[in-house]
């Protein structure tokens, strides 16, 4: 089988998605490898991810990364051989970090150009760094065992003139040294990388025979030496533990005497059985060795990181173009408008008098296919979810690089990276919180110094939780730095003209908070380059209104921020439930969600101000949006008014007005005055595709009536500004 | 020329295909199978009845296990000659079974002449 052009394509693009993947990965994992350097861990999963990174590289002949892959993988190697390396070299994280952004600067590269695949001049220097801090490792670290022989040399050389009972206790600590030496020296000829030793007794060689021979006796290459080869190593292997093994780990050995006890009695053969048995045996006893040995850099093996490696659970999945997903989604919507046709017909079947049965038989299927256009919307709404994590774990890095740069220790806490979201929210979400979490390191923590003065542990933590609520998402970014000061905030604005010197006397601490959130205002003395400009926190609004989010903010002077983004599920839904309401001449659609109320007043109890109307309602004060002088729409002439209307309820006519009660931001409410309500329905709402009816005030959008009307939909918060 | 002559024997297994094969190679190679049972507690009583003088007995198998089966018998017959038939898998408690007083074991799936094998073993024959 052959694979064709445009499979090797799309292999490159799962390649590039599996590369960004790893750099993503890489960078989180480098994070916490700076706060916890030894980490066995993490050091053996960046070790495995350069790995990958080189293999799959070169199978993509993308050299440049193949080529640095390897060498941090070699870099990797030598630390994965002794994890005290980064304590003593903390400047390898940020190599490491140096080389991830340069894979990420290939990949990107290579969206442009797929032939971005050889070593630049910048590469072949970066290598040059690695190769250095490689040499550099060995050298310091054969400087110390040269100079630790010469020291255990010098101390043999002293014991003869020692007392009896001192000489003694050096002798013990001199050879337990030499040990150590040996042990290194050997790892640092590559000889042998997994060692061995039980108690003092080094078993090294002993476990490698039978490991050897056992290997051959599983595949059934063994030569006519190795049975007495292997038992006689078992026996040495038995011998020796027995005499230094503790209490703990005897049941093993034992066992493995009574097993080779059996072999010669029974006259047993190196068989499956006998060869399972031995293997077991040998590989519950290194599991013991791993767990008994405690020398300190020198590492022991390998085998028990594999195994704590948590497998991800597998997930089958198919790449699709979301373009495609967007027609779908369109599809999707143009049935929705079918079938609200199909509602519409019915009422018009009832009105020509069609057959009761038929009609009842049409209503069935009418309301089927509604119920499967729902059902369908939902599922590809769902596809188009992706999980948080696509977001957050950008951030960890993001907090380590700002935190670097302005002198700050910052840890990052992430909650809830599985909770999906709606891939069209992502870029504005994202953009939001990057805001938000810069502003967290850079204005809400405090130096590590103001920090320890302060009481708090030197490094801040800024957190991020993820919750899913019923019909929202909630974002919530958080430190335990200084919180907001709000008097400077207040001054600030006033300074900037945002607020009037009487605003800042009487304005609630509720609403001085958001102003951190109007552009051009900052109350960092100094720019940094990362934030302080006055420009971003606008952005969190401005991205946040476009998905009707809304802002929480619980500020705790001297103890923290928490900034809450609350983004309803709904709003990325196509269809919405919404009034239709005629305003004079015109039908306009008012979205559900917008809706608080639909009261009847009568005329007499709306009053006229010179600002506009208000009537009261439930001991609130409701002010009227005057729509038709808004819009210059004509007052409904009366003959408009059909008989059949006169007789709705809903009607304002006969001395009572209806308002629609909007569902306002503040405790001020405000409603439309509707010269008449003509009903709820689902509406797909279509955004304005010509410039100029973007420009429209008041209005979001059109939908098509099922009578195939085109109806344009209010925009509350635009009504609400005015 | 026959492994065995006329020894009697006892197979033990829930499995009846493997029943079946060790019956075909013991009658082949000159054993009388005096019985077969298919679980511990009937290998138990046929054992008591039977009194063979060879037993292949099956380690997983419904009521008692094999393990267990073999310590009572064990501690009533201390010269009984039993094989223990397993699979590779089980190779501790295989060796646990020899530790307590099985002669040999025989491995799933069987090999004609591995079986014999361990079987002229447990026989003490040449």
């Amino acid at each position: 089988m052959s694979v064709s052009d445009e499979n090797i394509a799309e292999l490159f693009e799962q390649y590039k998605d599996e590369v960004r993947e790893t750099i993503e990965t890489l960078d989180n994992e480098l994070v916490s490898l700076e706060q916890d350097p030894s980490n066995s861990e993490t050091i053996f999963s960046l070790f495995r991810h350069m790995h990958s990174l080189k293999g799959s590289s070169k199978m993509f002949n993308v050299d440049n990364i193949a080529t640095i892959a390897h060498r941090l993988e070699d870099l990797m190697s030598i630390i994965d051989k002794n994890n005290a390396i980064l304590n003593k070299y903390p400047k390898i994280v940020d190599l490491l970090f140096k080389g991830n952004d340069i894979f990420r600067d290939i990949i990107a590269r290579l969206e442009e150009d797929i032939s971005y695949t050889a070593m630049t001049a910048d590469h072949m220097a970066f290598v040059g760094e690695i190769q250095a801090q490689i040499d550099k490792i060995n050298r310091r670290d054969s400087q110390l065992l040269d100079a630790a022989k010469k020291l255990v040399e010098d101390i043999e050389a002293v014991i003869p003139t020692l007392e009896e009972n001192e000489a003694e206790i050096i002798k013990k600590d001199v050879a337990d040294v030499n040990t150590g030496l040996a042990l290194a020296t050997l790892e640092e000829d590559g000889a042998n990388q997994i060692r061995f030793n039980y108690n003092g007794a080094d078993l090294t060689e002993t476990v490698r025979v039978m490991e050897e021979t056992l290997g051959r006796f599983k595949e059934e290459k063994q030569t006519p030496e190795d049975g007495q080869t292997f038992l006689e190593a078992a026996n040495a292997l038995y011998t020796t533990l027995a005499e230094v093994a503790t209490e703990d780990a005897m049941g093993l050995i034992a066992e493995l005497g009574d097993g080779l006890q059996l072999f010669t009695d029974r006259k047993l053969e190196m068989d499956q059985m006998t060869v399972s048995f031995f293997s077991e045996m040998l590989d519950g006893l290194k599991q013991k060795f791993q767990v008994e040995v405690e020398a300190p850099a020198v590492k022991t093996t390998r085998a028990s990181k594999t195994s704590s490696q948590v497998k991800e659970p597998q997930v089958k999945t198919i790449r699709v173009d979301e373009a495609k997903i967007d027609q779908f989604l369109e599809s999707v919507g143009r049935l929705i408008t079918k079938s609200e046709i199909l509602n519409h017909l019915q009422f018009s079947f009832r009105q020509a008098g069609v057959d009761a049965g038929l009609l009842r038989d049409f209503a069935t299927v009418s309301r089927t296919i509604s119920n499967d256009i729902v059902n369908l919307q939902r599922s590809i709404m769902e596809v188009r979810q992706v999980e948080m994590n696509n977001i957050l774990k950008k951030f960890p890095r993001l907090v380590r690089d700002i935190s670097h740069k302005i002198g700050k220790e910052a840890e990052m806490v992430i909650v809830g990276e599985r909770v999906p979201i709606d891939k069209s929210l992502l870029d504005d979400v994202e953009q939001a919180m990057v805001h938000i979490v810069r502003n967290a390191v850079d204005h809400g923590l405090e130096t590590p110094d103001e920090r320890l003065a302060a009481g708090k542990p030197r490094r801040g933590t800024v957190n991020i939780t993820v919750t899913q609520e019923e019909a929202a998402i909630l974002i919530e970014v958080s430190d335990d730095g200084r919180g907001l000061d709000l008097q400077k905030i207040k001054a600030k604005a006033l300074e900037r003209g945002f607020i009037t010197p009487e605003q800042e006397q009487t304005m609630p601490d509720k609403e001085a908070e958001m102003l951190v959130f109007s552009s051009g205002l900052s109350t960092k003395d100094q720019a940094t380059d990362l934030s302080g400009r006055g420009v971003g926190m606008d952005v969190v609004m401005t991205n946040l209104k476009k998905w009707n989010g809304e802002v929480l903010i619980d500020n705790k002077p001297g103890e923290g921020l928490a900034v809450g983004l609350r983004l309803p599920i709904t709003n990325t839904l196509l269809t919405k439930e919404a009034i239709m309401i005629r305003v004079s001449t015109s039908t306009f659609c008012l979205p559900l969600e917008f809706v608080n109320e639909i009261v009847t007043v009568p005329k007499e109890d709306v009053h006229h101000h010179k600002d506009g109307a208000v009537f009261r309602h439930r001991d609130m004060v409701i002010s009227v949006i005057d729509l038709k002088g808004l819009l210059g729409l004509p007052d409904a002439p009366l003959d408009y008014v059909s008989e059949e209307e006169v007789e709705e309820p809903g009607s304002s006519v006969q001395g009572n007005l209806v308002f629609v009660i909007l569902r306002g931001k503040n405790e001020t409410r405000q409603s439309i005055l509707a010269d008449e309500i003509l009903g709820q329905q689902k509406i797909v709402i279509k955004e304005f595709e010509l410039e100029t009816f973007r420009k429209l005030p008041y209005f979001n959008g059109l939908t098509l009536l099922g009578d195939g009307r085109v109806v344009l939909i209010l925009d509350t918060d635009k009504l609400l500004d005015s | 020329m026959t492994v065995g002559s006329g020894q009697s024997v006892l197979i033990v297994d829930d499995s009846p295909v493997m029943r079946q094969m060790l019956f075909k190679l013991f009658d082949s190679q000159g054993f009388n199978v005096v019985g077969q049972a298919s679980d511990g507690e009937e290998a138990l009583r046929m054992f008591e009845e039977l009194k063979p003088e060879l037993t292949t007995l099956d380690i997983v198998m419904p009521k008692l296990r094999g393990t267990d089966v073999l310590e009572r018998l064990m501690a009533k017959y201390p010269d009984s000659r039993i094989i223990m038939a397993s699979s590779v898998s089980d190779a501790r408690t295989v060796m646990h079974c020899l530790k307590i007083g099985a002669k040999q074991y025989i491995i799933k799936p069987y090999d004609e002449e591995k079986v014999m094998q361990a079987v002229r073993k447990a026989l003490d024959l040449a």
